[in-house]
């Protein structure tokens, strides 16, 4: 649905994208996560045709977005990271007036318009102005301005941002309905544990690029893999560790309250070998393993610390 | 251009707020009590109190002393209701949403005109009442007043036009309308007082053998509105030889200096028309997201 090739945009002197690299298969939710200014916004500015690329392409569906970007208009429903509602227009009215705009007039355009605010649960809310509505009513409500012209394809800018918990729960099974009706949704944030649980994929930017991307339980896997070795020793720590300093593919050893960390690159069978000679040398341990890593430690440490 | 959507959604709005009924209401009170001063004064200067007779003819004038404020007046709310139209989009963050859907800027940007000029039009058709006080007195048919009319659609459209471009070019709406209150100024008392200023120049300067000539500088006036509103009202109600002393086309000794003010009038709008698609153009290409997609990248 989205395929997306060394896409590079520079602000001056400031380079917000470097090539990046983007898959997405049509009815994915994808979740795009990465600190500010990494270049999550620039890049959905790119491909709903509201900047233009310094180089790569921009895939949507069939349409090239770098070369045709008006052509994009009807396949995308953009929801930018603000509200952008008119204050003076009733919530039908400001739907209706985004339906006119996919040629829906009279009764039609009445009518779909109360499908639309039906799916985000705002069916009850039509003849409400817009400034008298919450915050994640005013959310809702331009996610149903985007759903209009049945788009192919969402792109969400951090939809939860600013929305109080509850507000955020009813995004987020709004969003999940939608991907089970078979929308392919692309949506932003800079928190991994908010889009983790709702997300199919997810890709993590850092200075214009992307940096990993898969299912949740497949980045988890593969960034443990570079995590330390956490040894928790009944005997013989101290003698074990100075052994283990005379080892070359030992990095740095620490400890940390009961247990001692060990910075070890190597596969399983290699793990396997240490422990042994760790045993051979007299050493009891309890407890043997690569450090789990949950979703928060993750994202800084592939982000670099920048993240948030 | 009435299912413009964007024409659609600003008409509704506009008149949700009280700025429009205030505006109407200090629009016509203002104009009002100029006209009914200004009717006042001329039968009193025609010899309503001095003599025992009025001079009627003279009360005629009254005709003009009111178009000219009531076009003075439009000219000055234009620039306030056009002036913030797109800026205003971007102050509410709605520009970015309205530019990823199917309306072009054209579409945007023709919208924004089209309802700034119907609410114009809710100006005019408001103070017909006061316009109509010279039928009281005779002298004036119906077509003068509509052409009078018809010239506001064009002064709308050419002010307008201006409010558009500088509501694309900056962000917020308060510079935009200074600057469209310049163009103004500019076109209207800058272009109009650098004709006397040159004639004087050159006749400080002059061997006093030739005769001191403006040359083609006069044709800067064709942009000029209020030329255009005297032009008008001397095609209607006075002669050739008084539109070339008023509007200082007379220091012109060339083709432009003797035009008579019909000619003149029918050329001015077609100028200023041409002024005002040409900002609209440019409007366009300003909030056009994409301004240039070079042709490698569409290969």
């Amino acid at each position: 649905m989205v395929k997306i090739e060394e896409l590079r945009k520079n602000y001056g002197k400031f380079q917000a994208l470097d090539g990046m690299n983007l898959d997405i298969k049509k009815g994915e939710l994808f979740g795009f996560v990465g600190p500010n200014g990494a270049g999550k916004t620039t890049t959905m500015r790119i491909m709903s045709g509201l900047l233009s690329a310094d180089g790569g392409t921009v895939m949507v569906g069939d349409v090239n977005v770098t070369a045709h970007p008006t052509k994009v208009k009807d396949k995308i429903g953009y929801m930018p990271d603000f509200f952008g509602v008119y204050d003076n227009l009733k919530a039908i009215e400001y739907m209706e007036f985004f339906a006119s705009i996919y040629g829906f007039y009279g009764k039609s355009a009445r009518k779909l318009c109360l499908e639309m605010m039906d799916l985000v649960n705002l069916a009850d809310k039509e003849n409400a102005y817009v400034d008298g509505l919450s915050r994640g009513m005013k959310q809702r409500l331009c996610l149903a301005r985007c759903l209009i012209h049945n788009p192919e394809l969402l792109i969400l800018d951090e939809p939860a941002s600013g929305l109080d918990p509850r507000a955020r729960f009813e995004m987020k099974e709004i969003l999940r309905n939608l991907s089970d009706m078979g929308k392919t949704i692309l949506i932003s944030s800079h928190i991994l544990p908010e889009l983790a649980e709702m997300c199919t994929n997810v890709g993590i930017v850092e200075h214009g690029k992307l940096v990993v991307s898969g299912t949740v339980d497949e980045i988890m896997s593969r960034m443990n893999s570079s995590n330390p070795l956490v040894v928790k020793f009944e005997e013989g720590q101290d003698e074990t560790i100075h052994f283990l300093k005379e080892n070359p593919a030992i990095e740095n050893i620490s400890i940390r309250s009961d247990k001692v960390y060990i910075g070890f690159q190597g596969n399983s069978m290699e793990e396997g070998r240490l422990l042994g000679d760790m045993v051979r040398h007299g050493a009891v341990i309890s407890s043997y393993g690569r450090e789990e890593g949950n979703l928060e430690s993750l994202f800084m440490q592939i982000t670099g610390n920048e993240g948030e | 251009m009435f299912r413009n959507p964007v024409c659609i959604k600003e008409m509704k709005l506009s008149v949700r707020t009280k700025k429009t009924a205030v505006g109407l209401f200090v629009f016509n009170g203002i104009l009002a009590a100029l006209g009914l001063f200004a009717y006042y004064i001329m039968f009193d200067i025609s010899g309503g109190t001095s003599y025992s007779y009025v001079n009627l003819s003279s009360v005629i004038y009254l005709y003009a002393v009111i178009a000219v404020m009531e076009m003075a007046m439009i000219a000055f709310v234009i620039p306030a209701i056009t002036a913030g139209s797109i800026a205003s989009e971007r102050e509410k963050q709605t520009l970015e949403i309205l530019l990823t859907t199917r309306l072009t800027p054209w579409q945007i940007v023709t919208g924004k005109l089209v309802s700034s000029i119907s609410t114009l039009l809710l100006y005019i058709i408001s103070s017909l009442p006061i316009l109509c006080i010279v039928f009281s007195i005779g002298g004036v048919t119906v077509w003068d007043m509509v052409q009078i009319m018809l010239y506001v659609f064009v002064l709308a459209i050419y002010l307008g036009s201006f409010g558009i471009l500088f509501s694309t070019i900056f962000k917020k709406s308060i510079v935009a309308t200074v600057y469209t209150y310049g163009m103004l100024i500019l076109t209207s008392i800058v272009f109009y007082v650098i004709v006397p200023i040159v004639y004087a120049v050159k006749e400080v300067n002059a061997d006093g053998k030739t005769a001191v000539d403006v040359g083609h500088l006069v044709v800067i006036n064709l942009l000029n509105p209020l030329i255009s509103v005297l032009a008008l009202i001397c095609n209607q109600i006075v002669t050739a030889r008084v539109f070339q002393g008023i509007s200082l086309n007379g220091m012109s000794n060339d083709f432009w200096g003797n035009m008579d003010p019909g000619t003149w009038l029918i050329i001015s709008i077609i100028a200023q028309l041409f002024v005002a698609f040409l900002c609209l153009f440019l409007a366009t290409k300003r909030l056009n997201p994409i301004k240039k997609v070079k042709k490698s990248k569409q290969a």
